[in-house]
């Protein structure tokens, strides 16, 4: 998987924000805020290509919880994201 | 020989909008000059120091490297609006302009790379010429302007009791429409801009709102100025109401009603720049609301009383 070209984390007035301002993203009319994990996810993976073991071990090297929660975690985000039109399969 | 050059006849306007300085030199006998006078008039300014913004020379553009295209709307552009391709090369920005009538191709623009120097040149007849240069001083201005704590917005401004209050929305949601209900159910209303007012961040940080020369099909091109008071996003409804937005909110808001191309990192983040501090200073709003007199009623109580 791979961020969509063009997205880009800002912080606004505090909050982690996932900004479009791509050439692509000129119609995309939404912000959508990150809670601490996934900020610190997003700007791991920014520009790297990843899949949910990637995620599920930042997790763990952070966090420290174990690696069976952190698997979960990472897929629920993943497809969040998937989703959300943030990232590409 | 000199004197026989084809630009000898050139002259050159000086304008301030927002407080910014730029000039336009093209032939003193293009019918364009008689067509700025109304809404670019107001805004002339006799300073004779090099402009703070940018020059466009309007005549022949230089030919430009078209081999990287960075933008185009030509597919999705709605009938009637003027298309945009847009290139890059290293001497700096390229947009070719389409006519919606043609189809074709009726002007180039060129910016430099730190959009100090602008050449247009423009094709067809005095009426698309005209639309065409009126975009592209108002590309130059946005471009120009965006690292500059100030964004060109997407917007109806009027003036109330000393302060600036800006109606956003999308096209036809009606913006312009909550400016009349607040000059029809209000005292002392004025209609600052229908379409791109100016909002600029002073280095006080405080926010203030000026008239501009593009206002949309409401010819009011007023050269004044106010501190902001409120942002309001007009969302239609059954019914009057006024939410306070959240900050994000209030980002995501006035972001989409400002103009900018964003792909280009620096002028993204000049842009984010200018929003945070506008939005850190002045309270953003939706108004949930009828097409009538009450919902600018219920609305400027709402904005009103927040700073009372």
């Amino acid at each position: 998987m791979k961020i969509i070209d063009g997205f880009r984390l800002r912080d606004v007035m505090g909050q982690a924000t996932v900004i479009g301002e791509g050439v692509n993203q000129v119609d995309f009319n939404k912000l959508i805020t990150l809670n601490s994990s996934a900020a610190y996810l997003w700007k791991e993976i920014e520009g790297k290509e990843f899949d949910t073991g990637t995620l599920a071990a930042l997790l763990v090297a952070e966090y420290g919880i174990d690696s069976s929660l952190a698997e979960k975690d990472a897929a629920a985000i993943a497809s969040q994201w998937v989703e959300a039109g943030l990232v590409e399969a | 020989m000199q004197f026989m050059d084809k630009n000898f006849m050139n002259i050159s306007r000086t304008y301030k909008v927002a407080g910014h300085v730029f000039r336009i030199e093209m032939d003193g006998d293009c019918g364009i000059w008689e067509k700025t006078s109304e809404p670019y008039g107001p805004f002339e300014t006799e300073e004779e120091a090099e402009p703070s913004l940018f020059s466009l020379t309007v005549g022949e553009a230089e030919a430009f490297d078209r081999s990287n295209p960075v933008y185009s709307n030509l597919d999705t552009v709605e009938p009637g609006f003027i298309g945009l391709s847009v290139y890059r090369s290293e001497a700096g920005h390229h947009f070719e302009f389409t006519q919606p009538m043609s189809g074709s191709v009726n002007g180039r623009l060129s910016i430099t790379e730190d959009f100090s120097r602008a050449s247009l040149s423009l094709e067809g007849s005095e009426t698309e010429r005209w639309l065409t240069f009126n975009t592209a001083v108002n590309f130059c201005f946005l471009l120009s302007t965006s690292c500059r704590d100030t964004v060109l917005t997407h917007a109806s401004c009027v003036l109330y009791q000393g302060k600036a209050y800006l109606f956003l929305g999308k096209s036809g949601t009606g913006k312009s429409t909550h400016s009349r209900m607040w000059m029809r159910a209000l005292q002392d209303v004025v209609l600052m801009n229908d379409d791109h007012p100016v909002v600029r961040v002073g280095e006080d940080g405080k926010a203030t709102a000026y008239g501009s020369p593009w206002s949309g099909k409401t010819r009011c091109y007023k050269n004044m100025q106010a501190p902001v008071g409120g942002i309001i996003r007009i969302s239609r409804a059954p019914y009057n109401k006024a939410r306070r937005l959240s900050p994000v909110e209030s980002y995501a808001s006035l972001m989409t009603s400002c103009s900018g191309m964003t792909w280009e990192k620096a002028l993204a983040d000049g842009r984010d720049r200018t929003i945070q501090s506008v939005i850190a200073g002045v309270p953003c709003w939706v108004m949930e609301c009828l097409p009538d007199e009450d919902a600018a009623r219920v609305c400027a109580k709402a904005v009103t009383e927040r700073q009372a």
